[in-house]
């Protein structure tokens, strides 16, 4: 059997984009190299120069290319730069000749990648990891209604123009079937959830053309307990604060318990880009959370850099994923469970999935500060609680056994079976 | 009796009459006898009755001459007199037995001009003197009044508004507004050139505000206030067009407006005429009095002048598809948007066909695409690797014009009319529908299956309706929004029409019956008048239910007492094209409903 020369494309070079996605399509690249059965791996990573979208190609270092480019059309999710699309990219690929393309996102780089990969290059592989929801719903892919931020389990031409009526049913329905025609392209999908996955499969994809494979982690030891002598009551926040993210909720969780209740817990947030979010926003933040730093319960940590991680999980206990929305594999779980912390999550969409309750983690009701203060004030003061759950975490699958999963995906020729049915009633 | 006077030629006559007439006073109280070269054979003449109801004229009058000939004429025109001859024995008994003369009677008929402002003579020719007889005819009142001398004043007698008054200089214009008067007191339209109109003569309708406002003085005066005419005089720059009262012989200015200049093409005629307020309900009346013939003049020269300034369209050619090899020839106007074309292209990439056999050529017909789109297209070209060609026609021409034109710079034998916002839901089909219509030879012209984008039914066939409010033909969609499983046809099924939105005929087809009829305004109605055009050619209209496309087209609603200017648009082309092809929509509704 020939060796693989593998081609990695993503949104972002973790270099400059720090993003779950970006990162994990990066640590795939670099344990692909090690594989055996391949001769060559390379990776492009999308950047932003503040350029704009010049299309040009550079080399970051030995087989890693960064390439300037972003949307041009997020609604269609169509690349700003066409002609590097269609001349530069495609001379790329005809250049490097890859036998399998995986490629992390279409998100700052444009569907139509796709079509010049299978153009160009018909026999080879395109295999595409799903971050996200972005393909189905326009909502900044979360599936979370606008304005309403009610929860959506359906993508229709109807629901989405309620959604977001600056778009007409019409143009919806386009959208679908521009991203179905170019998706019609990929041999294989890739979930790190089986929630995206069914999300998918609902949506139209096959369910033989789509495998979960959980994002790869470190290999690292487990960090020991944090040495106490009282409760378990250290709960950490990681992460973006964005109104999806749940800070608010977890905030408002907090602010529900009585004064005594809440001198049993602290509660830290390690959390990025506050800044950038919304006036209103920042400010139902600090709002919520002045009276209880005064108070001492809740502590402000800022943000922090990847190598910290590991020393900040070190001091507390809990890790909290209150998101609202439904998430996909949150690297956060991951992370926390390859160095020993139980979390807990919303009981809904990935991360109930990869969070089992009462296994190595706690569910609380999605959206509800009361039950997530419940669940707060459980897991501090119940005894023994933490130990159980601890003991109960599953090791995550390591940067080399996800690229092996990868290498192991056998897809059928994709002009066999490319169709993908556009709305529901669609033939007849 | 010599008076002399002149009168204009008998209509037949190019020249004015050399000889002047012979006046005569009175042929009215008495038989009179005219010289005669043969004086024992005097021509007698009487004239026994006058009738003047409003614009008809009756005379019933009798000669010792047979077959005079009866024109009615002033000093400008001649009118030439409906004759019918009538024997007359009550006369013959009571001429001089002796004489045995023969006694001719006549009854003419006449229709008289508006208005009435000048003398009217009958006159006759025997043995080649013209004779003449003044009529008494009534003149249409009010008609020595211009605006000229006059102030514009109030007046407690009368009141009058010109909402709107507009022209095409040179050509026609129409005015709305609203008038009410007191018994007694005529109102008079009146422009700079005198022409003149009597209010009351107008299409009148209730105007709710105007007798609101007037209920206490003029209480049975205010039903209909409100007034809407053509004004068929050619008004220059400058001109302007008032109310006169006139009210016992005595005139008052009571409203003038200066035109609002009208451009010279029929759309922007329609855009300003059908902004003057006509109830739905009367809207046809309208049509059928002036505006229908005004609006199809206008599109008919504006169509000759587009003729004689016709320049070589220009044409960008993407990709190498040999022209001997095309067979089927996929013609797409642009209009308003472009963005369609890369999800047409993205569609169309996926059968094979459009690399081999099939053409597509893309009409634009909306000079704000040009730029946009010819300089998108290599990059559309070189993504999606779809052979196209792109026309430019150097103006807008409309569904029909667009499309005829696509149809000339196209090679294939086989044509699909396609509009932009129609997708393909699966490869052959062009194929499909280019074989139908090779195997079926009965058939001229083939359509699809369109679906929404919710996937019910757009289109699986049109009938014609018959709307008793509008007095036209509509087309309509039978089975829209509902499951296509609903539709249970099988194969090519005859229909009495289908849409243009997606329709394959032959080019011989096309070419024997001049194609789309460009005489619509706009556009609608060009697809069914297609069709008509076929089955008058004895060929069979039908749709092809395996051959599936999504149509973007909104379902749309039109409310029966709408009068937006979009609404007023499809009801002239509506009736336009019930006046075309009433008859025969009838007889393929009737054989459709029989079957």
């Amino acid at each position: 059997m020939s060796k693989e020369r593998i081609l990695v494309l993503a949104h972002g070079h973790p270099d400059f984009n720090l993003g779950g996605g970006e990162i994990a399509a990066y640590n795939l690249f670099k344990a692909f190299k090690n594989q055996p059965n391949v001769e060559k791996a390379w990776f492009i990573g999308r950047i932003d120069r503040g350029n704009g979208p010049t299309g040009s190609f550079s080399l970051r270092r030995e087989d890693e290319y960064l390439w300037e480019q972003s949307l041009g059309n997020s609604f269609l999710i169509k690349a700003a730069n066409a002609h590097a699309v269609w001349h530069s990219f495609r001379a790329m690929v005809a250049a490097l000749k890859p036998t399998k393309i995986f490629a992390h996102h279409y998100f700052h780089l444009g569907l139509e990648y796709f079509r010049i990969i299978k153009q160009e290059l018909p026999d080879a592989q395109l295999i595409v990891t799903l971050h996200e929801y972005m393909a189905i719903c326009h909502q900044q892919g979360q599936m979370v209604k606008a304005g309403s931020k009610k929860l959506c389990y359906e993508s229709s031409i109807d629901d989405c123009h309620r959604c977001l009526p600056a778009f007409s049913r019409e143009q919806f329905w386009l959208r679908e079937m521009f991203i179905k025609e170019h998706f019609e392209f990929v041999d294989h999908f890739v979930s790190p959830s089986e929630f995206l996955r069914q999300r998918y499969i609902a949506w139209g994809i096959d369910p033989q053309k789509i495998t979960v494979i959980e994002n790869g982690q470190e290999e690292a030891e487990p960090l020991p307990a944090r040495p106490t002598s009282s409760h378990r009551n250290r709960f950490g926040f990681f992460g973006q604060i964005n109104e999806f993210k749940g800070a608010d909720l977890l905030l408002e969780a907090i602010s529900r318990l009585t004064p005594k209740q809440r001198t049993s817990l602290v509660v830290e947030f390690h959390g990025a880009n506050l800044e950038h979010q919304s006036h209103e926003f920042q400010q139902k933040i600090k709002s919520l959370m002045d009276p209880l730093i005064a108070e001492g319960c809740v502590r402000w940590a800022g943000p922090y850099q990847a190598s910290q991680l590991k020393s900040r999980l070190s001091k507390i206990d809990w890790v909290l994923v209150p998101s609202i929305w439904w998430e996909n594999s949150p690297m956060v779980i991951q992370e926390a469970f390859i160095h020993g912390r139980p979390v807990i999550c919303a009981n809904i969409g990935g991360m109930a999935e990869k969070v089992t309750h009462a296994v190595n983690g706690l569910h609380f009701e999605a959206r509800n500060p009361i039950d997530l203060a419940d669940t707060l004030l459980e897991a501090a003061t119940s005894k023994g609680l933490w130990e159980t759950l601890q003991s109960g975490i599953e090791r995550p699958i390591s940067y080399t056994q996800c690229a092996v999963e990868h290498l192991k995906i056998e897809t059928q020729n994709s002009s066999i079976s490319r169709k993908i049915p556009v709305s529901a009633l669609s033939t007849a | 009796m010599n008076t002399k006077t002149t009168v204009a030629p008998e209509p037949n006559k190019a020249k004015p009459a050399t000889n002047t007439p012979v006046v005569l006073h009175d042929i009215r109280s008495q038989p009179v006898a005219l010289p005669s070269k043969d004086s024992s054979k005097k021509v007698i003449i009487k004239l026994d009755e006058i009738e003047q109801n409003e614009r008809q004229l009756h005379l019933s009058l009798w000669s010792t001459q047979s077959a005079l000939q009866f024109c009615l004429a002033t000093s400008s025109q001649a009118i030439t007199c409906k004759a019918s001859n009538v024997s007359r024995p009550d006369v013959e008994a009571t001429l001089d037995r002796g004489s045995k003369q023969k006694v001719s009677g006549y009854h003419l008929a006449v229709e008289l001009p508006y208005p009435l402002t000048e003398e009217f003579y009958l006159t006759f020719n025997v043995e080649g003197t013209l004779y003449a007889y003044k009529l008494p005819i009534k003149k249409t009142p009010g008609y020595d009044c211009t605006l000229a001398g006059l102030t514009l004043e109030g007046s407690t007698k009368s009141k009058a508004h010109i909402d709107l008054c507009g022209a095409i200089p040179g050509k026609v214009g129409g005015v709305s507004g609203w008038s009410i008067a007191k018994p007694g007191v005529t109102l008079w339209l009146v422009d700079t050139k005198g022409n003149k109109k009597d209010l009351s003569s107008c299409l009148r309708y209730h105007r709710d505000d105007v007798a609101r406002i007037f209920s206490d003085e003029f209480s049975s005066q205010i039903i209909y206030g409100g007034f809407v005419t053509d004004w068929p005089f050619p008004q220059d720059l400058g001109d302007q067009i008032g109310v006169i009262e006139e009210d016992a012989g005595k005139f008052k200015l009571i409203a003038l407006n200066p035109w609002s200049i009208v451009a010279d093409d029929p759309v922007n005629y329609a855009k300003f005429s059908f902004s003057l307020a006509t109830p739905a309900q009367d809207f046809n009346t309208r049509l059928n009095n002036w505006e229908g013939d005004v609006v199809n003049s206008l599109i008919f020269e504006r169509n000759l002048e587009n003729q004689r300034n016709e320049r070589p369209a220009s044409t960008w050619r993407f990709g190498n598809l040999a022209s001997e090899k095309v067979k089927t020839s996929v013609i797409i106007p642009l209009y308003g948007r472009w963005d369609f074309v890369e999800h047409q292209l993205s569609a169309f990439a996926k059968d094979p066909a459009f690399k081999q056999e099939v053409e597509i050529v893309y009409v634009i017909d909306d000079p704000a695409l040009i730029n946009a789109f010819v300089n998108e297209a290599e990059s559309l070209f070189k993504l999606y690797q779809v052979p196209f060609s792109i026309i430019w026609g150097h103006r807008n021409r409309g569904f029909s014009g667009a499309n005829n034109l696509g149809v000339k710079h196209s090679h294939g034998e086989t044509l699909i009319l396609l509009n932009s916002d129609v997708f393909p839901r699966h490869p052959g089909w062009a194929e499909q529908l280019t074989q139908c219509l090779a195997e079926n030879p009965d058939y001229g012209m083939i359509g699809a299956k369109l679906l929404f984008p919710d996937g019910s039914i757009q289109h699986c066939g049109m009938q014609f309706v018959y709307s008793e409010s509008w007095s036209v033909w509509l087309n309509k969609h039978p089975l829209a929004g509902l499951d296509p499983t609903l539709d249970l046809a099988r194969g090519v099924t005859e229909k009495p029409a289908i849409t243009g939105a997606c329709v394959a005929i032959k080019r011989s087809t096309y070419e024997q019956i001049d194609g789309l009829d460009e005489g619509y305004l706009i556009g609608d109605f060009e697809d069914s008048d297609l069709c008509l055009k076929v089955h008058a050619e004895g060929l069979k209209v039908g749709y092809l239910p395996s051959v599936v496309l999504t149509h973007l087209e909104r379902q749309s609603f039109t409310l029966l007492g709408d009068v937006s200017y979009r609404t007023l648009v499809v009801r002239f082309n509506a009736w336009r094209h019930t006046k075309k092809w009433g008859k025969q929509i009838e007889q393929i509704m009737n054989k459709f409903e029989s079957e």
